[in-house]
């Protein structure tokens, strides 16, 4: 399992209150990355980290929590996220005929 | 020049939602339908249906939310009841259904939307399926109706129809159009009682289609530039 941490900007007292989390990323294939993120770490840096890890542009992928879409100003507090929890990222979805 | 905001909610919008309405042609996303939807479902909300007037009571589920469920595996009715809490108690359920076949492709993200309807009214479980293209989505929707009924009507019987009477698109790129367009008919149209068919055909068409692309560059156009004038 990978477990490099998202490593969000400003992120230097890591300890007391604002312990941090791990969330898990899962793929629709199964496949899971792990990251580490403070407790009012917008999920906007998890997501760009996510894309970035997987090298694809940023808007490739659009992400589900507990079967609610996660907009990028949510935090793992407003989503009320535990250690270990999971998000799902599915592909996005385009269409014409 | 920030490049994505955040309206409605959880309703991501960015430049290239923007040129996705501006763009004659263009196919719609999944953000563009789920923030069509949640403006009309706003509009729906602040005239007085919705929640306070439960027979006429609507939901729209995010496409995002929708592809999760599609793609979920079997025995995953535990995530299926989570992302349908938004449906419950609801008397109208819409489900914008994509027919991407490999999730697992980040090239290859579908082709074709169209609408499933949910109505559950005294025990009668209906599922009615809005194509614009009828039979192309026709696979994709009867799949998606049978991993929701799992956890929307229990062991209870249902039905599933097409709908023969949806206005057919016109051209090879409105389908995303003419979804947003049949989920404003259910948000904001006449009640099934009062529908005719003329009634379907002055509020999806062509030229709504078209009108409709206009009303959403401009509105997102201005959410981009509110937030732009702000940071």
């Amino acid at each position: 399992m990978d477990e490099k941490p998202a490593k969000p900007e400003g992120q230097a007292k890591a300890e007391g209150e604002d312990k941090q989390l791990n969330i898990k990323v899962k793929d629709s294939d199964g496949n899971e990355v792990q990251f580490k993120i403070k407790r009012t770490t917008p999920m906007s840096k998890l997501m760009s980290a996510y894309a970035s890890r997987l090298g694809v542009d940023e808007n490739t992928y659009r992400f589900n929590f507990d079967g609610n879409r996660i907009s990028p100003s949510d935090t793992p507090d407003s989503l009320d996220m535990e250690d270990m929890d999971c998000i799902d990222a599915m592909v996005y979805q385009q269409g014409g005929h | 020049m920030k490049t994505s905001v955040t309206v409605l909610g959880d309703c991501v919008l960015t430049q290239h939602e923007l040129a996705l309405c501006q763009t004659p042609h263009s196919w719609f996303n999944d953000r563009v339908i789920a923030f069509s939807c949640a403006r009309d479902a706003a509009r729906a909300r602040s005239q007085g249906r919705g929640a306070d007037q439960t027979a006429r009571e609507v939901r729209v589920l995010d496409p995002a939310v929708v592809s999760l469920i599609q793609l979920s595996s079997e025995g995953a009715d535990e995530l299926v009841r989570d992302a349908l809490g938004a449906c419950r108690g609801a008397k109208v359920s819409l489900f914008p259904v994509n027919d991407h076949s490999d999730p697992t492709s980040t090239t290859e993200q579908g082709s074709h939307w169209s609408l499933l309807v949910y109505v559950s009214t005294e025990g009668v479980h209906r599922f009615e399926h809005w194509d614009s293209l009828p039979g192309v989505n026709h696979a994709a929707a009867q799949r998606l109706a049978d991993t929701l009924a799992r956890t929307l009507c229990g062991n209870a019987e249902y039905s599933f129809q097409e709908r023969g009477d949806v206005p057919r698109q016109a051209n090879t790129s409105d389908c995303g159009a003419y979804v947003c367009l049949a989920a404003r008919y259910h948000l904001l149209g006449p009640s099934e009682k009062e529908h005719k068919r003329n009634n379907l055909n002055a509020w999806i068409s062509a030229s709504a289609a078209q009108a409709l692309r206009r009303e959403l560059a401009q509105s997102i156009a201005k959410h981009l530039e509110d937030d732009a004038s702000r940071t």
